[in-house]
């Protein structure tokens, strides 16, 4: 079924678009991104993602396993008190 | 740091919704109203986003170069031919790095062909390119545009009217060229006739006028300098003053702009030192100034100038090319602007092109220096005489100027640009220059920001100049707006609205002295 322009406009991602549209825009323009070609685009957007996502893969991985060795190492165990 | 004076005007002491008090204090320079100037300073991040625009440019060119180098992409701009045969490169400096890789990536937005006269609106040709601005094609249509880029400040930029029949009939009457220099058999009546009117319009002794704005500077100033003397030129003088300087074998010495202190300090040296070798004393000093500076708006100091060249006894030659006609209650310049008198100021040179319509330039002052100039320089012994049209357009826009139609025109422009100037201002921009300069810098800083900024005014119907790094200093980008007596009021009422909108979108409210508003605000 066709929809009106003001139906479409309506739907509830449209102003979303729109919000991430202007965002995109604001970040081309502030990392000069704009006048380059889109491939030159994709290679800076993926090298971008790539560095964001192994911060993020690392993030995963090692922080739960830093942060057992911290408490375990800070936390008095009820055991060792017992003992001495 | 808020002045005293602020709290007189009310309407600097608004705090917006965030409650952040502006930083709104006006410096005023001068008690006179006439030298109020602005330049705002670069705010920090508008500073470190352009740095990092160009590096980014600068770390793609590298890349592009490389591929270009090692054949992965096809080699599209100039090539040097003999590049394996042990010569010295042509292309090796930074500009072509430039302009292969930063240039030709925003090229679209310099250089566009026009079609019809240069008025208040004007025809684009619209160009397309395939392959990102390397080589465009025409898609055989207009734009129909207002021009905001000509240096029309008068209006006389038109195809019909008194001046335009004059012409015309000029070209019947005498033809279109002289085929001979001025000082063989090219001086005509009409030439003479211009003399003595530009003189008696100037309120000077004499005139002489040249073909060509750029060549009356750059080979006039080495007939009133040569080796022995000093020049004190303004750092930001224009591109043929810097060439006539150099030509001309004298010393020479920049100073800071329109900063007397500084221009007092070097002529005190050069009084006391003399020549940097052999200490003897200098011939003449010659300060050389330019009326209205058009990149900046800024307006020389000249009362002040004037005290200091009778005190030191220095000459002083100013540049009006932008100031003649638009600058002044009667439009003859800068020395009518500061209500002072001609014959302080030893030489007056101006242009033909901005104000008048026409091309060429001339020079005006003493009888005694214009008859050492007619003799002397080799614009007028060498260069053919200007064509006749030209001659009779300027002369005819003269005419024009003297009659009330001329009065309104240059009444028209002050208006204009008091309140172009007030209302950008007024919403938060960041621009540049004497309150009462028709040239309006407004400053855009970021390189994507200027190309962006261009290309959606263009869209909206409107053409305006942006200029950016070899001719402005690196951080300092900007658009450069010229108001022109033609332009209506309801012109400039949609050229502020396309502003506004775009400034919101592209967020170029960078200033700290004003509120930003919108413009249904104001």
């Amino acid at each position: 079924m066709y929809k009106t322009k003001q139906q479409r406009q309506s739907a509830w991602y449209y102003p979303l678009l729109e919000v991430i549209q202007s965002y995109y825009m604001q970040f081309l323009l502030a990392s000069t991104l704009y006048v380059m070609e889109p491939w030159e685009r994709i290679l800076v957007l993926s090298i971008f993602f790539l560095i964001i996502s192994l911060v993020t893969y690392s993030a995963f991985i090692y922080i739960p396993f830093h942060i057992h060795n911290i408490l375990q190492a800070t936390t008095p165990i009820i055991t060792d008190i017992f003992k001495h | 740091m808020i002045d005293t004076n602020v709290l007189t005007v009310s309407e600097n002491m608004k705090i917006d919704k965030n409650n952040y008090k502006y930083n709104t204090t006006n410096i005023l320079n001068h008690e006179d109203d006439l030298q109020c100037e602005e330049f705002e300073e670069t705010p920090l991040y508008a500073a470190v986003l352009t740095y990092i625009g160009y590096a980014i440019l600068c770390l793609f060119g590298w890349l592009r170069d490389f591929m270009r180098q090692s054949n992965i992409e096809k080699k599209r701009g100039a090539i040097d031919p003999n590049a394996s045969l042990d010569f010295v490169p042509l292309y090796q400096s930074y500009e072509s790095f430039y302009t292969r890789n930063m240039y030709t990536r925003v090229r679209d937005i310099f250089n566009r062909p026009i079609t019809s006269v240069p008025g208040p609106q004007f025809e684009l040709a619209e160009r397309v390119s395939d392959d990102y601005n390397w080589t465009y094609r025409f898609t055989g249509k207009t734009i129909s545009a207002i021009n905001l880029g000509s240096y029309n400040y008068l209006g006389f930029a038109e195809r019909t009217g008194s001046c335009a029949t004059d012409a015309i009939d000029a070209i019947k009457s005498y033809g279109i060229a002289t085929c001979s220099t001025n000082s063989e058999i090219g001086t005509q009546f009409y030439h003479v006739e211009l003399e003595q009117l530009l003189a008696k319009f100037l309120g000077v002794e004499s005139c002489i006028a040249f073909g060509m704005g750029f060549a009356t500077n750059a080979l006039n100033l080495p007939v009133l300098a040569s080796k022995g003397d000093l020049i004190l030129s303004d750092e930001l003088n224009h591109c043929s003053l810097i060439l006539g300087i150099r030509l001309s074998g004298a010393c020479y010495q920049t100073y800071a702009h329109n900063d007397i202190n500084d221009l007092e300090k070097k002529l005190r040296v050069a009084i006391v030192q003399g020549h940097p070798r052999t200490n003897r004393p200098w011939k003449k000093i010659i300060i050389v100034v330019e009326g209205v500076y058009s990149m900046e708006g800024s307006i020389c100091r000249l009362p002040q100038l004037i005290e200091l060249k009778k005190k030191y006894k220095a000459y002083l030659y100013m540049d009006e090319a932008h100031s003649i006609g638009a600058m002044g209650k009667s439009g003859r310049g800068i020395v009518d602007y500061f209500n002072l008198n001609t014959d302080d100021v030893d030489i007056l040179m101006g242009t033909f092109t901005k104000s008048f319509g026409s091309a060429g330039g001339y020079i005006a002052g003493k009888k005694s220096l214009i008859d050492h100039i007619r003799v002397n320089s080799h614009a007028n012994t060498y260069a053919s005489s200007m064509s006749a049209p030209i001659v009779q357009q300027i002369i005819s826009s003269l005419h024009v100027l003297n009659c009330p139609e001329g009065k309104n025109r240059i009444s028209q422009l002050a208006d204009n640009t008091r309140y172009f100037r007030q209302k950008l201002m007024n919403m938060g921009f960041i621009v540049y220059g004497n309150k009462n300069s028709p040239v309006v810098p407004m400053l855009l800083y970021l390189p994507a920001r200027v190309t962006r900024f261009n290309r959606e005014m263009l869209r909206r119907g409107i053409a305006v100049v942006t200029v950016g790094f070899p001719a402005t200093k690196l951080l300092e980008s900007r658009v450069r707006f010229c108001i022109s007596a033609a332009h209506t009021r309801q012109m400039l009422d949609t050229t502020l609205a396309a502003i506004d909108e775009v400034g919101t979108e592209l967020s170029l409210r960078y200033s700290t002295r004003y509120q930003h508003r919108r413009l249904k605000d104001i």
